[in-house]
């Protein structure tokens, strides 16, 4: 009768397939391993800046201009200055200390890192435990506690 | 040359009205005399007779034993017919050709993947878990003016009204 020698449309479908999947599979696994390498040795820089809101007429320090700009509408305060800025270089669970000036110390761990952002432990002794997703750049300011007549503002910033 | 030599070569031109006035005479004259020559004057008529016949008489139709005969013929001394392979473009091989590209993309440039991720507002839904130990707490989400968030832990004694919170003391 008829002979033909064309390759039957399923068994092309299931050629492609056989080959298509297995390769992405590898490339999925090599990509998923490879991101938990990075993850491993990657590290984070983080900015931590311990700054003091008072009651007392005074000037904005210009190092805390953004802080106040923040900051201005929504408190009343009338000085703003730093205390102190430090700077991380953190791997995954790695932990950054700063102690306050209250003598609380402060702990950061970076626990991952995702499109999404980087995903950070702050432990405030006594205070506040919290998980923050921090985009690149993009600052969180916390309000800690009294001291003197104004108010403990610790702000962080990771840049990764 | 003979006589009837010179006259056999005018004679397809009196046949066909070819010819003067004189010659003409005289090819009559010639052939009426003439026995070999009549003849094959009439032999040049009997042919113009059949050519004529032939013109006009109708011609058989062949077509319908044509027709009836071609499938037959066509199955019997046809070739099998040699096909090419060529693929078709399904849409199954259509999706493995492009998880094959998919891999190759993700072996080569896996920082790609990334651009295809959903954008991620980089506000949003900062802050994760909270636990204050009791105290209240107050969260700003960042504005694109004020992009910072923050988180604000009041003192104890105080309860704020949100509708007031620019006078919340710090």
């Amino acid at each position: 009768m008829f002979r033909s020698r064309t390759v039957p449309p399923v068994r092309l479908a299931v050629g492609a397939i056989l080959l298509g999947l297995p390769l992405l599979a590898a490339a999925a696994a090599f990509l998923i391993g490879g991101t938990a390498a990075a993850q491993a040795v990657r590290r984070v820089g983080l900015s931590l800046m311990v700054s003091h809101a008072s009651q007392r007429p005074g000037p904005v320090d210009p190092a805390a201009e953004w802080l106040d700009r923040s900051l201005r509408n929504e408190f009343r305060y009338q000085s703003l200055h730093v205390i102190e800025v430090r700077h991380f270089n953190l791997g995954m669970q790695e932990i950054g200390v700063v102690v306050l000036p209250t003598g609380k110390h402060v702990n950061i761990r970076p626990l991952q890192l995702g499109d999404s952002g980087l995903l950070l432990a702050v432990d405030i002794e006594g205070t506040l435990q919290t998980d923050l997703r921090v985009a690149n750049r993009s600052p969180v300011v916390i309000g800690v506690e009294r001291y003197q007549d104004g108010k403990l503002i610790l702000s962080l910033e990771p840049d990764y | 040359m003979t006589r009837c030599d010179r006259i056999g070569a005018w004679l397809d031109g009196y046949h066909d009205g070819e010819l003067g006035m004189l010659r003409r005479w005289q090819v009559g004259r010639h052939v009426a005399r003439c026995a070999g020559c009549r003849a094959e004057l009439e032999g040049l008529l009997q042919l113009g007779d059949w050519l004529r016949e032939s013109a006009t008489a109708p011609e058989p139709n062949l077509w319908p034993g044509v027709v009836a005969r071609l499938p037959s013929v066509a199955s019997a001394e046809r070739p099998a017919p040699v096909r090419r392979w060529r693929p078709r473009l399904t849409t199954p091989v259509l999706g493995g050709a492009f998880a094959v590209v998919a891999a190759g993309v993700l072996l080569v440039r896996p920082e790609l993947v990334s651009l295809v991720s959903p954008v991620v507002v980089p506000t949003a839904g900062v802050v994760r878990s909270l636990d204050t130990h009791g105290r209240p707490v107050l969260v700003l989400e960042g504005k694109k003016d004020a992009p910072a968030t923050v988180i604000w832990l009041m003192e104890p004694q105080h309860d704020p009204n949100p509708e007031e919170v620019s006078d919340v003391p710090i």
